[in-house]
């Protein structure tokens, strides 16, 4: 069941099924970037699909999902290219914020090191030397998801996960890096911990940052840490 | 008139969920929730006269025990367990009148693995991000984001519930047995697998690891089934997706899953036999059945409508 393809910025898109109740936006060929796929899901959420409850954005895709069984592809398809035909300009927010890390609290410096062939300076000096965009949330509340990481300090995730990660960590999976906003169960390898919470049952939205948000790390240590978290500095 | 629910005995798990959840906040890594195995969740409901989305209560492995302050009219389905009012031995799947002051105990699951008590009436619980579910990873819903403890009460206006008696069809019980065979569909990254690890996944019979909860049901393989270059980027994932991480032990994702992940989506479980994962536990063993994607939506509809039929 793959639906014929639309186009939006010179980009052409695709829908196809993940399950019974959701579908995956996703790009024919190239890679669109960020910003399209950001623009894809503000353009959806603007104008709402019947019984649409969710726009999923990752990195390369969009997942789409629906309150009931999908079984007509072609009414979506038909109302997305319309959305996409009539799209106008979308200017997404970029804020810089700050966070500030403790690398000393980090769990898998041994595996770093042996994956990168980096001492563990080099590795921190290189990810808090770098900006990051937001690119998406998920996993778990907050779960910050960052584009940008250097290709040097890409690692693998863990063969099979932790069961437990400490909330505020700061972890690589492959080429991403991100932040754990509470402890979860994970497989990310973890270099250290911000205590900053992004996550806010009684806000509206729960999260404090947006989509396109730029994010840079800065290196504190484990007092500061301590000091930060006790205030309750969120 | 509120009856207050007095937890006595709370058991391993005991959670207030409802169906289906919350929608609408997977953009911000906010999961469903809900009751894992809706199926019961719904009959519980409906024995008591409830709506379907009422909050009820999803009690792990039974052990369990409440006391009512006001008289109120109970169902308690799911699993396989003893179950005592007082003293008395009732019997679970159908709705059970209980007097001012008496005891509802829930003895521990010997088939399947949870028991959802219902209570008719009104439940007094706030709604958190549209939904009553408890989400214990971000304090979310229910009774104070949190399972039930020893003393813990939930007030339940019970004002104009009446008692008229209700039991749940047979055909609408299933049978439980050790092994379960669950219908999948392909997932994206199915196509990934060559020719022999797909088979050898379909033939597998796959233990649950003691370390599956209401997010992922992990299985064991105890053979290893390595995939090379699993190691992609995060894609979307939603309840009943199976991955398979690379040390080849697969998850299937639950309700409180996540909203992205970052292992290959193997298989997707049929919304048809999604509740049943909620009745499996570590000892029992699954298999995979394959259908395809118009298989799932037909037997979907099949088992809506007879649940229909037999509900009017």
């Amino acid at each position: 069941m793959i639906s014929r393809s639309l186009q939006i910025e010179q980009s052409e898109w695709q829908l196809i099924p993940l399950g019974e109740r959701a579908l995956v936006l996703e790009p024919v060929a190239e890679e669109p970037g960020l910003s399209v796929i950001h623009k894809i899901c503000f353009l959806i959420e603007q104008s709402g699909l019947d019984g649409l409850t969710d726009v999923v954005p990752t990195y390369k895709c969009i997942a789409l999902l629906f309150k009931e069984s999908i079984t007509d592809t072609g009414t979506i398809t038909a109302k997305l290219s319309e959305i996409f035909e009539h799209a106008g300009d979308y200017t997404p927010r970029n804020d810089l914020i700050r966070v500030p890390v403790c690398y000393e609290l980090g769990l898998d410096w041994d595996s770093m090191e042996s994956q990168t062939g980096l001492k563990k300076e080099k590795i921190i000096q290189i990810h808090s030397g770098t900006t990051y965009t937001l690119a998406m949330m998920g996993f778990i509340p907050g779960f910050l998801y960052l584009e940008g990481l250097d290709n040097k300090i890409i690692c693998p995730r863990k063969n099979e996960p932790r069961t437990k990660v400490p909330a505020g960590s700061v972890g690589i999976g492959g080429d991403q890096t991100g932040v754990y906003s509470l402890e979860s169960p994970g497989g990310w390898q973890i270099i250290g911990r911000t205590p900053l919470n992004f996550f806010n049952k009684d806000q509206d939205p729960p999260v404090s940052v947006s989509l396109g948000d730029r994010i840079r790390f800065e290196p504190i240590s484990e007092e500061e840490f301590r000091k930060m978290e006790s205030g309750g500095n969120s | 008139m509120i009856s207050t629910l007095e937890v006595i005995k709370a058991g391993l798990l005991t959670t207030v969920q409802d169906i289906p959840g919350r929608n609408g906040l997977r953009k911000y890594g906010i999961p469903t929730s809900g009751a894992l195995d809706t199926h019961h969740a719904e009959l519980a409901n409906w024995l008591v006269g409830n709506p379907m989305e009422s909050p009820l209560l999803e009690i792990t492995l039974g052990n369990a025990e409440f006391r009512f302050t006001k008289g109120t009219v109970v169902g308690v389905t799911g699993g396989i367990a003893k179950l005592y009012v007082g003293d008395r031995s009732v019997q679970t799947n159908r709705n059970i009148k209980v007097e001012p002051g008496q005891t509802l105990r829930i003895e521990r699951v010997t088939k399947g693995a949870r028991m959802y008590l219902s209570v008719a009436g009104d439940w007094k619980l706030k709604k958190e991000l549209g939904s009553c579910s408890t989400y214990r990873t971000a304090e979310l819903g229910g009774f104070n984001g949190r399972e039930l403890r020893t003393g813990d009460r939930i007030e339940v206006d019970v004002s104009g519930v009446k008692f008229t008696e209700k039991v749940i069809p047979k055909k609408l019980m299933p049978h439980y047995s050790q092994h379960q065979m669950i219908r999948v569909m392909a997932g994206p990254e199915w196509k990934w697998l060559t020719e022999k690890q797909q088979e050898k996944i379909l033939e597998l019979r796959f233990g649950v690891s003691s370390t599956s909860n209401r997010m992922g049901l992990r299985l064991n393989s105890k053979m290893a089934l390595n995939i090379q270059d699993s190691e992609f980027s995060s894609v979307p994932v939603v309840p009943g997706i199976v991955q398979l991480p690379p040390g080849g032990n697969p998850i299937v994702l639950m309700n409180d899953a996540q909203s992205v992940g970052g292992y290959p989506r193997i298989l997707k479980v049929a919304d048809a036999d999604l509740w049943r994962l909620g009745q499996v536990w570590q000892g029992n063993e699954i298999s995979f059945s394959l259908i395809d994607r118009r298989g799932a939506l037909e037997l979907f509809d099949y088992y809506r409508e007879l649940r229909a039929s037999y509900l009017t």
